[in-house]
């Protein structure tokens, strides 16, 4: 077994170097994922600072401050908890590679155990990101000795490896004795929404001040909660936080030398639960999972509700720039990630509105025009999908609208309207349910109406506009992803100027000043349009 | 219907396809043969402008594939050997669309869709997502999707790879129909059985080059120049095509 595993690991490794030393595209998406890595470490250790300043501030007990390293480092094993999950899915029982592997003379148990090294190795960034900056504060900030830091490494490859252990142990009973295709779902939009809420959670730690942080004030309260409560340590993040506090307190050595037994015992068993669960289940829960794959889906409906609505849809989207949008749409609404987004900014801006709904002063304050802007950025960040990406999503496709015969207007026009349509429909909905609920004053009724006809048509033909830059579109199979990363970036930012110009032009309550910004938002739809156009023409000649 | 002149197509250093001329008339078959790498889907890819040749033209029906690509691809259909289609769509919602991109009338499209799927055995699976095809299922949706608007030139690369033997049949028979009706199928297989059987001509290409073309009594007499064999007049054992191609590719 032990052989089996090493010649898969060798030949992992050799996968490894060619694409370190031939694929600079990999080159560049590693460099990418470093700087995600950077802003994330970032965004943790300024939250740490802040939280540790505050405690050291008062010199907070040694249980609360045990209660907020444990606060943090379950954030952190939540956040590795996800990825493992996600892939371990993919690569336990997805990979194209498991079926060869299985097919071949080796232990189902050897199987496993090379892909459980895989999964952990290629996520120990991911847990010195996520656990460690807050470690290392705290270590700055109570001055805590060279060990401390020499401590944290074997520690968090530790905690990874026991994680890895729980959450592969799950995925294999899941697969063995649940499997279906909604559960399998349910675990891939938890993790996408996972991503998006720390995503979220993350940015404020980042951009909001320090003394209003909300995630501050949540994890104090329940390291405060904790503190009060008198049960004992059971869980492998707390051993960890304890082992690590043990360094800096006045423990005994032998307190120290139990905590880690504990932890390290705790690693070994854990894999070695982990193995046995392989060895009994592993193979059985990867053919259902196959088996589940192979069963075709069937979105048939026989109702003579849908059927109508079947024969309306295909009555009303015949011909070619509505088929084309309605394939554009399609496509859109059947991506899982998407969906999950839309759900969570959706979400935001209900509680926005709960929140005034509640408060009940927005004719007093300016919350109006701020829920404005919320609602015609959210509806241009929805609609990215079909924009900015709507391209890149044809990758595979692209071959079948080169050999027909349509133009490049037909291409760009279709993805810039349905584009149009959802973010129209989108703003307007959520702003007359504003209206509505908040009692919003007469004369700024207009002014929340009017923003989303008037913005989004240039927000969104220019963000298709940059879905047809090379970069963007990657339909040449030459990706750019810093551009990428770039342009949207900068993308986001002009969104963001383009939501602000109404607002700035109805405070000053100056015709001119309207008229300008009309004739400005005209100048970069024009802009947007012929040079988007000229784009897709490039992409869809017959390449070198 | 097709024709090339002086078509070439280079990667680099490797030249895949080298100073292609080539005519194929209405009407015809015609099976585009050779070992794997010769250059046959490139000339596809060039015939229906996927990609642009370094050198040369081609016309398809008169149109230039470069110049008047528009005009062009209005007349042809294309199966490509991965079927690479929207997963996202269902059957029916993919065929209608690229009828709606070749401006078929939608309820003559409709009529066709239905025939087509019967056809094929494709009805009950028409109104599920694509992505929960097979292969095979794939293949299928894809040449009802070229079938629908009634190509002039039928470009088919691997046309019977991954059906089932019933469907394969079909193929070929719709092939042959359509044929009948005036439209030109240009055609690569690796099947030398199903060239021979329904190919009015064939061409066999490799590293690029097109080495013989025409019936399979015209391949005999080109083999046995380009190999100086002497016609015995005792000899009476028949050639297939299979030996005529793997003696004319074997050298090469």
């Amino acid at each position: 077994m032990v052989k089996d595993i090493k010649i898969l690991i060798q030949a992992d490794c050799y996968g490894w170097w060619n694409n370190f030393k031939y694929n600079k595209q990999a080159w560049r998406k590693s460099l990418l994922k470093l700087f995600g890595y950077i802003i994330i470490v970032l965004a943790l250790s300024f939250l740490g600072y802040s939280l540790f300043s505050h405690l050291r501030s008062f010199d907070a007990p040694s249980k609360l401050l045990l209660n907020v390293i444990n606060g943090f480092l379950l954030f952190g094993v939540l956040i590795v908890a996800k990825e493992l999950m996600e892939s371990s899915l993919r690569i336990l029982f997805e990979a194209p590679d498991t079926t060869i592997l299985h097919a071949a003379p080796i232990q189902p148990v050897a199987i496993f155990g090379y892909k459980f090294i895989h999964i952990t190795t290629t996520r120990f960034l991911s847990i010195l990101c996520f656990l460690s900056p807050p470690w290392v504060v705290f270590g700055v900030i109570y001055k805590l000795p060279w060990h401390f830091y020499v401590t944290l490494l074997p520690i968090s490859i530790s905690l990874l490896v026991m994680i890895g252990s729980y959450v592969t142990i799950s995925m294999m009973v899941i697969a063995r004795f649940f499997a279906s295709t909604r559960l399998l779902s349910i675990i891939k939009i938890v993790g996408t929404a996972l991503s998006v809420s720390v995503g979220f959670l993350l940015s404020f730690s980042l951009f909001i001040g320090s003394e209003v942080v909300p995630i501050k004030k949540y994890l104090l309260n329940w390291a405060a909660v904790k503190t009060g409560e008198t049960t004992g340590v059971i869980s492998p993040h707390e051993w960890i936080g304890q082992i690590l506090v043990s360094l800096n307190t006045q423990s005994s050595t032998w307190e120290r030398i139990s905590w880690g037994i504990a932890v390290y015992g705790f690693t070994i068993l854990s894999i070695g639960i982990a193995m046995l669960t392989a060895h009994l289940i592993y193979k059985r829960g990867w053919e259902n999972v196959r088996q589940l794959k192979s069963k075709r889906r069937s979105t048939r409906s026989n109702t003579t509700s849908s059927a109508n609505l079947n024969s309306v849809v295909v009555a009303i989207f015949r011909g070619k720039i509505q088929s084309m949008m309605l394939k554009d749409f399609l496509i859109y609404m059947r991506h899982t990630g998407r969906l999950i987004a839309i759900i969570m900014l959706t979400l935001f801006l209900v509680v926005h509105i709960l929140v005034l709904w509640y408060q009940g002063n927005v004719s007093e304050s300016n919350a109006s025009e701020i829920l404005t802007i919320q609602i015609v950025l959210y509806s241009l960040l929805i609609t990215f999908g079909i924009s900015c990406n709507g391209l890149r999503d044809e990758i595979k496709t692209w071959w079948m609208l080169k050999t027909a015969p349509v133009s490049p207007k037909l291409i760009f026009t279709s993805k810039f309207l349905t584009a149009l349509f959802c973010a129209i429909i989108y703003a307007e909905f959520w702003s007359l349910i504003a209206i509505f609920l908040l009692n919003i004053p007469t004369h700024n009724r207009l002014f929340i109406l009017l923003t989303p006809i008037i913005t989004l048509p240039v927000g969104c033909v220019m963000n298709t506009m940059i879905g047809t830059l090379p970069w963007m579109a990657e339909l040449n199979n030459q990706p750019k992803p810093f551009l990428r990363v770039l342009s949207f970036s900068v993308t986001l930012l002009i969104d963001v100027a383009f939501v602000i110009i109404p607002v700035i032009a109805w405070y000053t309550n100056n015709i001119l000043i309207f008229i300008l910004m009309i004739f400005i938002l005209l100048i970069v739809f024009v802009i947007s349009y012929i040079y988007g156009l000229g784009n897709i023409r490039k992409l869809l000649v017959a390449q070198h | 219907m097709i024709e090339t002149f002086n078509l070439t197509k280079n990667y680099g250093k490797l030249c895949a396809v080298n100073s292609l001329k080539l005519q194929v008339d209405s009407g015809e078959i015609f099976g585009f043969l050779g070992p794997n790498g010769a250059g046959k889907t490139t000339t596809i890819n060039m015939l229906t402008g996927l990609i642009r040749p370094t050198s040369g033209t081609a016309t398809l029906a008169g149109y230039d594939i470069q110049e008047q690509s528009l005009q062009a691809k209005a007349i042809i259909g294309l199966m490509p050997d991965t079927p690479q289609l929207y997963e996202a769509l269902t059957g029916k919602q993919f065929v209608r669309m690229i009828a709606d991109l070749y401006e078929v009338p939608p309820r003559q499209a409709e009529k066709e869709m239905g025939t087509l799927l019967e056809l094929l055995e494709l009805a009950d699976a028409a109104d599920d997502q694509i992505k929960g095809y097979s292969y095979g299922m794939q293949k299928k949706i894809l040449l009802i999707s070229v079938l629908i608007h009634h190509p002039q030139i039928l470009f088919l690369d691997e046309p019977t790879s991954g059906l089932d033997p019933r469907s394969a049949r079909t193929v070929r028979e719709i092939m042959r129909e359509r044929c009948e009706q005036g439209c030109t199928v240009f055609m690569t297989t690796h099947i030398l059985e199903i060239a021979e059987r329904i190919c009015d001509r064939v061409g066999i290409i490799t590293k690029g080059r097109l080495i013989a073309v025409g019936t399979l009594s015209d391949l005999q007499k080109q083999k046995r120049e380009m190999l100086s064999q002497s016609v015995d007049p005792n000899e009476h054992q028949v050639e297939t095509l299979e030996d005529i191609f793997l003696d004319l590719t074997s050298d090469m």
